[in-house]
């Protein structure tokens, strides 16, 4: 047995394609161990916000009317504005779709405030001032959704806070608060959020029934001062940075949701991290397993099943171990780095059962194959959501990962040792009917990125909706095209069942709707539709990202599948090189496909902050998907200039985290500011716009090779 | 002397250090049917693919149609058809639609004569490639590879799959493309008595090296298997011209030549005062005995 469980251990690693997520998650895990033996405090702010200001347009009082009236579009909807005292407050009435104002300034005396109160489409008023004049909230009340003050300020101007009607969050900003603040708090009557200062540290000591000042900045709240919020007909949630007491028994608000206030960066990152190295061990045990059991032999052989499962188990443990330790390193509790470690080998288990051709109605086989599509997909959404989760949910991993739920944790792994279990236990009924319902099928033929492909267990001629949309209607158009070079391109492309337009169509529709629905600021989980979502929102540019990776992905995809029958096609009447011409063209077009959702985000970035218009920020984001387009052709076009397959699989996975990688810096600095300091957009620029001559020139290469190649 | 549609001149291939061709001279006219015969691993293939320039040959030359096999003109491949050992085609596609998508990079595609073809070789049309057995996707393979008309047609062992009945229905379908006398064929097989039904020519191949290349009919006229009883004990360096291979046993003796000429059972009989009794050989006999393979095999076993 001993013997056997190292031969199939041996097979993980010997194989090309198994390499490759070994080093993957090498290099993965070695950047998790590095995580947490750095432990850096690396704490970031959640920052619940209605009105996203973020890239809004910085104006200096020193800019003079003219400048900004010269320089700034007046469509504009989001403004800091920096107030000195030898300078006036420029005009801001030219920004009739002025929505949100940050404000800092030493005080703002009437006359100001007047001109403040003139915007008439103003909603998030963001003040960091000392002084306003009395009087300045009720004027805004009846319009303002979001406002952060000063905490002092809520004293002073106590009896306006009743008039603030429309008033869903109110941020705190500066000071400590103190139980009187609350209670002033709670006469805001619509108010859903509240924030509280960073400096605020809301502990709850023993015996105490009165507020105790026990440091520089932070604040200890008596329970009882709580009250008022805790009665509070309308409010949700309350972020703040809660005492280690209170955060074990964080749901002491009873109805209302309390929310911390900020998250140890350097743990979040460990998780993606240890996800993603996960979601790899995963992916190369998928393709291990159905390289081992898609083969009518390893029904038949004795004693097969046995130590193949064992040596998958020993794997998911081994890389499970190497997860949890990562987390662990980072601060993470045992129970919910467990529940982590085991979320992507259960995915593949739920992936693998729903392979396995349904005996059941036609409709429960429609809902299979929308799940899988679904799996397939969105097994990248969960990674996404530990970066870009909005705050809310934030608030909720932050707990989650202190071990604050750990019945729910528990349940979850629970769940998913029920999965894993029963996948490796079904394994042989599942490979059964899989192979019954198609005895020659191979792992290429699996067509992963053909979420249209391959549907088992579907009567044999039925058409499959993906394929030239349920008929062969394009087919009825053919004619023969002599010497017309792009018609002969065409009619090459028709022989790949490859409709690419339905497929990004339906990502970035997605996409579109969930940047809708959820901000990533949002303070609530409660599911609000607004338009102003689409603004600055990661969510809808992740989505983009994504439907240009399955673009590029499954162009290069179709392409490879079809190696086998080129051989054929070769021997049509037609030169090597302009087959090699034609083919070249064929995926350029297909992947020019995959330029409309990456245009799409070139032009996201600047309609979501106009700001950026004219900066390097959109110019560095014309020239990295320039680069990422040529690049994902130029390696793409290794499936026509090698044979082998494992020099293709190497060049499109070194694509695929370029690709990640640039994407990554570059809405790393777009929306978080995140970026380190060296990371100009100038310079991000000139990188991308320099990678364009090695792409340009290997691609040049490979053009050789598939002049050059052997077909046979 | 007619041009020739094939022709190669001490043709190579290697795999690395692996040589699979050694200096193969082939010459095939138009109007030739050539059956292609050799072992597993021979380079039957490989020679075809060396041939359609699917593969770069690593020495000599090869010509089709006049041209260098690894840069044909489109006119030279519109000529041409060949179907592959694992006749590739699109999965995805209805048998009907891959008839008519091929058909569309042809400029002389005869649309009646694949239909009839269809309907002959009972193909179900609107049935996806897929999900067509094995000898199914073949006959589909042979019918798109001549269903342009091609002057030469290339075949990779096209029967392997194909039922006794199917098997009939495609020699029958080569018969009559050949009835024009400027179709040829090339066509490598294991199946030899099918090769004898319509072969004008074969080659053998062994190991990388053409033993034969001619005329059937020559052939089986000069490979004979002779039965020799002599009046006294035979010598054991019993000399025939054209010997392969030979057995003798006191005054008995099995040899078997491949320069078979009706004086020689005349010269044996006076010279030895024998009983010579000569006798035919079917081509897979004739190739076991020019491959070296019935050497394992006694000759007196086997005529038993």
């Amino acid at each position: 047995m001993k013997s056997k469980l190292a031969l199939i251990l041996r097979t993980y690693w010997t194989r090309p394609l198994g390499l490759i997520p070994g080093m993957m998650i090498v290099v993965l895990a070695a950047t998790l161990f590095y995580q947490g033996a750095a432990r850096r405090p690396d704490t970031s702010p959640i920052e619940p916000e209605l009105i996203h200001p973020q890239k809004s347009l910085y104006v200096n009082a020193g800019d003079t009317q003219a400048s900004l009236e010269q320089r700034w579009p007046a469509g504009i909807r989001t403004i800091t504005l920096t107030v000195s005292p030898d300078h006036p407050l420029p005009n801001l009435g030219r920004f009739s779709e002025l929505q949100a104002l940050k404000l800092s300034a030493h005080e703002l005396d009437s006359e100001q405030f007047a001109q403040i109160a003139a915007i008439s489409k103003l909603k998030s008023l963001l003040l960091h001032v000392s002084k306003i004049p009395p009087g300045a909230l009720a004027e805004l009340g009846s319009r303002l959704e979001e406002l952060e003050i000063p905490s002092f300020m809520l004293l002073e101007h106590a009896d306006e806070l009743s008039s603030l009607t429309k008033l869903r969050l109110l941020r705190l900003d500066q000071t400590a608060v103190t139980a009187e603040m609350f209670a002033a708090v709670a006469t805001i009557p619509n108010l859903k959020t509240l924030v509280l200062p960073v400096g605020t540290f809301v502990s709850v000591p023993q015996g105490l029934q009165s507020q105790n000042v026990t440091g520089y900045g932070e604040l200890d709240i008596a329970e009882a001062a709580l009250q008022p919020l805790i009665e509070h007909p309308h409010l949700r949630e309350v972020y703040a940075r809660w005492s280690a007491r209170l955060e074990k028994n964080h749901s002491f608000l009873s109805a209302v949701h309390a929310y911390p206030i900020s998250y140890n960066r350097h743990q979040t990152r460990a998780v993606w991290l240890a996800l993603l190295l996960m979601a790899t061990v995963a992916a190369a045990l998928f393709f291990q397993l159905a390289a081992q059991f898609l083969m009518s032999t390893a029904m038949v052989i004795p004693g097969y099943l046995g130590p193949h499962v064992l040596a998958a188990v020993l794997i998911v443990i081994s890389g499970s171990i190497l997860a949890v330790a990562g987390m662990l390193f980072c601060e993470t509790s045992l129970l919910p780095a467990l529940a982590l470690a085991l979320f992507y080998p259960c995915l593949l288990a739920v992936f693998v059962r729903l392979l396995s051709p349904a005996p059941e109605p036609a409709w429960i086989k429609r809902v299979t194959v929308l799940l899988r599509k679904i799996l397939l997909f969105g097994a990248i959404w969960p990674v996404m959501l530990v970066e870009a989760a909005p705050a809310w949910l934030a608030g909720l991993r932050t707990w989650f990962l202190a071990g604050h739920y750990p019945v729910q944790a528990g349940l979850i792994l629970l769940g998913e040792l029920v999965f894993l279990a029963g996948m490796f236990r079904q394994l042989r009924p599942i490979v059964l009917r899989i192979l019954e319902a198609n005895p020659t099928l191979s792992i290429a033929q699996l067509q992963l990125f053909d979420i249209w492909g391959w549907r088992p267990g579907s009567r044999p001629n039925q058409a499959p909706s993906w394929q030239l949309g349920g008929s062969d209607a394009p087919l009825t158009k053919l004619a023969y095209h002599q010497g017309d070079f792009w018609k002969q391109v065409a009619l090459l492309r028709l022989g790949n069942p490859y409709r690419p337009i339905r497929l990004i169509g339906i990502i970035v529709i997605l996409g579109l709707l969930a940047g809708a629905l959820f901000n990533p600021n949002q303070p609530s989980d409660e599911i609000m539709f607004s338009w102003a979502n689409f603004k600055g929102n990661p969510i809808i540019s992740f989505f983009l990202v994504e439907a240009a990776i399955v673009g590029l992905a499954s162009a290069i995809s179709v392409w490879f599948q079809r190696r086998n029958s080129l051989k054929m096609e070769f021997c049509r009447p037609v030169t090597r090189i302009d087959f090699s011409r034609q083919l070249f063209w064929g995926l350029a077009l297909d992947q020019s496909l995959a330029l409309i959702p990456l245009g799409l985000l070139a032009g996201y970035f600047p309609w979501s902050a106009p700001a950026l218009g004219n900066t390097p920020y959109f110019y560095s984001t014309i020239s990295l998907v320039t680069a990422i387009t040529l690049g994902g052709y130029a390696t793409g076009a290794a499936c026509f200039a090698f044979r082998r397959i494992w020099p293709i699989v190497v060049l499109v996975a070194i694509e695929f985290f370029a690709f990640i990688f640039g994407v990554g810096f570059l809405m790393m600095g777009f929306h978080a500011q995140h970026a380190p300091l060296w990371l100009t957009p100038s310079l991000l620029t000139l990188s991308f716009l320099l990678l364009v001559i090695p792409t340009v020139l290997f691609t040049i290469w490979m053009f050789r090779k598939c002049w050059d190649r052997e077909w046979g | 002397m007619t041009a020739a549609v094939i022709k190669t001149q001490g043709l190579e291939k290697r795999f690395g250090r692996e040589q699979v061709l050694s200096g193969i001279d082939l010459h095939i006219e138009p109007g030739q049917i050539v059956g292609l015969i050799g072992t597993n691993g021979s380079g039957k293939s490989t020679l075809i693919k060396c041939l359609l320039g699917l593969l770069r040959r690593s020495g000599g030359s090869s010509h089709l149609f006049g041209e260098d096999s690894w840069n044909l003109s489109a006119q030279a491949k519109a000529r041409l058809g060949y179907v592959s050992q694992e006749f590739a085609i699109l999965p995805w596609m209805k048998v009907q639609a891959a008839c008519d998508y091929t058909g569309a990079f042809y400029e002389h595609w005869d649309h009646p004569h694949v239909d009839r073809l269809l309907t002959e070789w009972e193909l179900p049309r609107d049935k996806r490639v897929s999900t067509l057995s094995v000898g199914q996707r073949q006959k589909l393979a042979v019918i798109l590879a001549m269903g342009h008309r091609p002057e030469l047609l290339i075949l990779d062992e096209p029967v392997a799959s194909l039922d006794p009945v199917a098997r009939r229905q495609f020699l029958q379908s080569l018969i009559e493309f050949s009835a024009d006398e400027k179709k040829t064929i090339l066509f490598s097989t294991h199946i030899t008595s099918d090769l004898e039904r319509i072969a004008s020519h074969v080659a053998f191949l062994r190991q990388g090296l053409l033993g034969y290349c001619g005329e059937l009919d020559t052939l089986k006229e000069n490979c004979k298997r002779l039965r020799i009883h002599a009046a006294s004990p035979l010598p054991g360096d019993l000399q025939i011209p054209g010997t392969v291979r030979s057995e003798i046993n006191g005054p008995d003796a099995l040899v078997t030549v491949t320069e078979f000429h009706a004086e020689t059972v005349a010269i044996l009989s006076r010279q030895w005062q024998a009983r010579v009794m000569m006798e035919d050989l079917n081509l897979e006999e004739i190739f076991l005995e020019m491959s070296g393979f019935a050497a394992n095999t006694p000759l007196m076993e086997s005529t038993t």
